[in-house]
């Protein structure tokens, strides 16, 4: 028989070994109020023991049978506790044992997940997740929609099941060497769905790893942008081949609109004409009322031109204010000028912009499709183009029609500049000289170089007879630095013209306004040796191309400072200025031969002569005379006070090894033992 | 007659409180249950004093305290049977 107290011992020690169980447990009586409650019971429910003992819990549950519930701590938090319960007795009395598991984390996890499974089964991505091997162990539905294949289909296949034509082998290789190095992959690429359709997506792919950084999985994600590639190829389209602007079609397009235009006439025999117009005078007016003014102008000038047109007709915008029409099915060669005279007529009244009312005109250059030899897209637009320039020579708002028989004309001239280019490059051209002298002491003072051509069939030719067609071309300016550098090497150096001598190359005014000529002169005056430059001289040409005298005078003071002296070059002939004379920091200046050569006969040009002399004297400004033929013309021209001379009465020019020659003879006949005089 | 009450007691509308509700209802809609009971839910994060009060340990919890006994009943409240055994109700609705 058990003593009382012994059965209170018992009672202690199943509540000690409770307490000492790290599971949480209650038991509960039949009508669910607390009867024990352990340690670890008492921390899950964050109450004392004492609080919790007697307090009605829950009617107790089925036996086996679980349940959920929330515990809700201080802070807010609330921990998930799963119970579950089963029939025991304690102190002798019916009573349920219930035992409690907190879940939180494992619901935490569970929430994670199934946010996880919602973002995978949802998402707007194609989803793809493979295992190490990179067998396909899940897709969503997003992939299923994308490539036609269901979950089932693909499910432990290789995801190489989409791979299309369109990248190589070594595409994949760099792919595969990124995800091993970096863990992840970004970058566009081409798929084929089930259907056999290839599509362009965008893939990333990245690995999954364990705890222990083994890779376990690949997921990839991607995003079929067949619509966004289709709308960047349209905008590149729109960019590649229209004008921005008027959205008219660009210089890239015309030539392709322009070529079926002409086979279509071809085949058609119909007449065609391309049109270029080109707003008169446009930077000025964008200047002066702004770029936004004038983008505004071209837009309102795109659609006159277009209202001009006819069914079937092109209009482009090939560079900033120069437009192109392609007018077809014209009853004859002639019926341009409808467009023309249309587009005439509706810019004569003016332009209402932002408020402000401007006057437009345009110059037109067109071309028309030859029967007999029909031109290319290409070769007419560079004849609308030479046409349209021409119309702009002639000042504004003219129309010139291409030329067929000039185009013959240009070829030619071509051919020749390329001959001319060919004979410098094989050093057929040489420089001869041509003494100038002192009148007053007969001393030779400097030579004017002078190019020849040794022309392999026609013998030694003169400047006059080569060089008019090429005058003022590019070929001009590399002649004229040939001849520097020639003087340079030949001729100014001991044992040359001598170093007490100048030379005097003739220069287009045209070269100096190069943007690069200056500098280099500048390059080659470093390379020289001391005062080698000084003895150069400039003897300007065609003055009738200066057109802004300040910055000339700039110029040739940059040169100045180099060591080279400056010569206005025939002066009195047509386009001389005296305001040439007055602005330019000049040396020399050469009075043209004509004067000289008449003035022996005519009392006219001997009074023009003198007065030339009088007005160099008073700006200072010395005096060369050109065309001295004779003792005569020298004894007058020294009479009337000029300070040099030169002329076939002295020396005809000549190479350099006789001009060292008939230095010598020169020198003796007139007892010169001074070698220079000046 | 005037019906006595089933107050749940829950904590927010949480997933589980929202599955209690709904089972709460359900079972309201037994005949034997909709005679004498009419449901009750109080949300005690809107009257914090009344979980110290009813001295309730975990939610979801549903009190039936007229008539007596007194019965407590937590969980989903999914197992209709139970608090049919614990209102009294089991035998009469067999």
């Amino acid at each position: 028989m058990k003593r009382p107290n012994e059965d209170a011992s018992n009672k202690d020690l199943i509540e000690s070994l409770l307490d000492a169980i790290a599971g949480a447990i209650l038991i509960l009586n039949p009508d669910g109020k607390i009867l024990v409650v352990n340690q670890a019971a008492s921390r899950m429910l964050n109450k004392p023991k004492n609080e919790l003992i007697g307090v009605e819990f829950s009617f107790p549950f089925a036996v086996g049978e679980s349940d959920e519930m929330e515990v809700h701590m201080p802070n807010a938090e609330v921990r998930y506790v799963y119970s579950q319960v089963s029939e025991h007795s304690w102190e002798n009395e019916k009573a349920y044992f219930v035992t409690l598991l907190d879940i939180t984390k494992y619901k935490q996890l569970l929430k994670k997940l199934q946010v996880a499974d919602t973002v995978f089964r949802y998402a707007k991505e194609g989803i793809i997740v493979t295992n190490k091997e990179g067998d396909i162990i899940s897709v969503n539905d997003e992939f299923c929609k994308i490539t036609g294949y269901s979950e089932q289909e693909v499910t432990g296949k290789n995801p190489s099941i989409l791979k299309s034509d369109k990248q190589d082998t070594q595409f994949y290789q760099d792919m595969w060497e990124s995800i091993k190095r970096n863990g992840f992959w970004v970058g566009q690429i081409w798929n084929k769905n089930k259907n056999n359709e290839v599509y362009p997506e965008l893939l990333a792919v990245s690995e999954v790893r364990n705890e222990v950084g083994q890779v376990t999985n690949y997921v990839g994600v991607f995003y079929n942008i067949s619509k966004q590639v289709e709308e960047q190829n349209r905008t590149i389209h729109r960019i590649q081949f229209y004008d921005e602007l008027t959205g008219l079609p660009n210089r890239v397009l015309l030539p392709q609109l322009l070529d079926e235009k002409i086979k279509i006439a071809v085949s058609n025999n119909e007449n065609l004409a391309l049109v270029k117009v080109d707003v008169d005078d446009y930077s000025n007016l964008a200047d002066e009322y702004g770029q936004e003014f004038g983008a505004k102008l071209l837009q309102h000038l795109s659609h006159v031109l277009y209202s001009c047109l006819q069914i079937n007709d092109i209009l482009a915008r090939t560079q900033n204010d120069v437009f192109a029409a392609v007018l077809t099915h014209l009853q004859d060669k002639l019926a341009y000028t409808r467009f023309i005279n249309m587009v005439n007529r509706r810019l004569a009244s003016p332009i209402s912009i932002d408020g402000k009312e401007v006057k437009i005109s345009v110059s037109f250059g067109v071309t028309v499709l030859q029967e007999t030899q029909p031109q290319q897209p290409e070769q007419m637009l560079k004849q609308a183009a030479r046409a349209v320039y021409q119309a702009k020579l002639k000042g504004y708002n003219k129309c010139v029609v291409f030329d067929p028989q000039s185009e013959t004309k240009q070829i030619e001239y071509n051919i020749y500049l390329d001959k001319l280019i060919a004979a410098m490059h094989h050093g057929e051209f040489e420089l001869y000289c041509q003494p100038k002298i002192n009148l007053q002491t007969n001393a030779v003072v400097g030579v004017e170089a002078l190019v020849r051509w040794n022309h392999p069939g026609k013998g030694v030719l003169n400047p006059g007879v080569f060089l008019p067609t090429a005058s003022s071309s590019e070929f001009e300016l590399q002649l004229d630095k040939w001849v520097i550098e020639y003087c340079l090497e030949h001729f100014l150096f001991l044992g040359g013209i001598g170093d007490d001598l100048s030379v005097s190359v003739n220069i287009n005014v045209l070269d100096l306004e190069e943007k690069s000529f200056i500098a280099w002169l500048s390059k080659l005056a470093q390379q020289q040796p001391n005062g080698k430059f000084k003895n150069l001289e400039f003897e300007i040409l065609e003055t009738s191309a200066i057109t802004d005298l300040k910055h000339l005078a700039y110029l040739i003071k940059k040169a100045n400072k180099l060591g080279l002296t400056f010569s206005l070059d025939d002066f009195g002939t047509a386009y001389s200025s005296l305001a040439y004379l007055k602005n330019l920091p000049l040396e020399y200046m050469k009075i043209d031969q004509d004067f000289v050569r008449n003035c022996v006969d005519s009392v006219k040009d001997r009074e023009i002569l003198q007065g030339i002399l009088a007005l160099a004297e008073a700006i200072n400004v010395k005096v060369v005379a050109e065309g001295a033929e004779t003792d005569q013309h020298l004894d007058m021209l020294r009479e009337m006070g000029a300070d040099c001379a030169q002329g076939y009465a002295i020396a005809k020019p000549m190479p350099l090894k006789e001009f060292i020659k008939w230095r010598e003879a020169w020198n003796k006949k007139h007892h010169i033992v001074k070698e220079r005089d000046d | 007659m005037q019906k006595h009450k089933l107050i749940l007691y829950i904590m927010d509308y949480t997933p589980l409180a929202v599955k209690a509700i709904e089972n709460l209802h359900e079972l309201c809609k037994k005949p034997e249950i909709e005679k004498l009971y009419e449901p009750e839910v109080v949300n005690l994060r809107e009257h914090p004093n009344l979980a110290a009060q009813e001295k309730i340990i975990a939610t979801p919890v549903l009190i039936k305290k007229q008539p007596d006994p007194v019965r407590r009943f937590v969980g989903d409240l999914s197992d209709h049977n139970r608090i049919l055994i614990g209102l009294g109700l089991y035998e009469k609705a067999q």
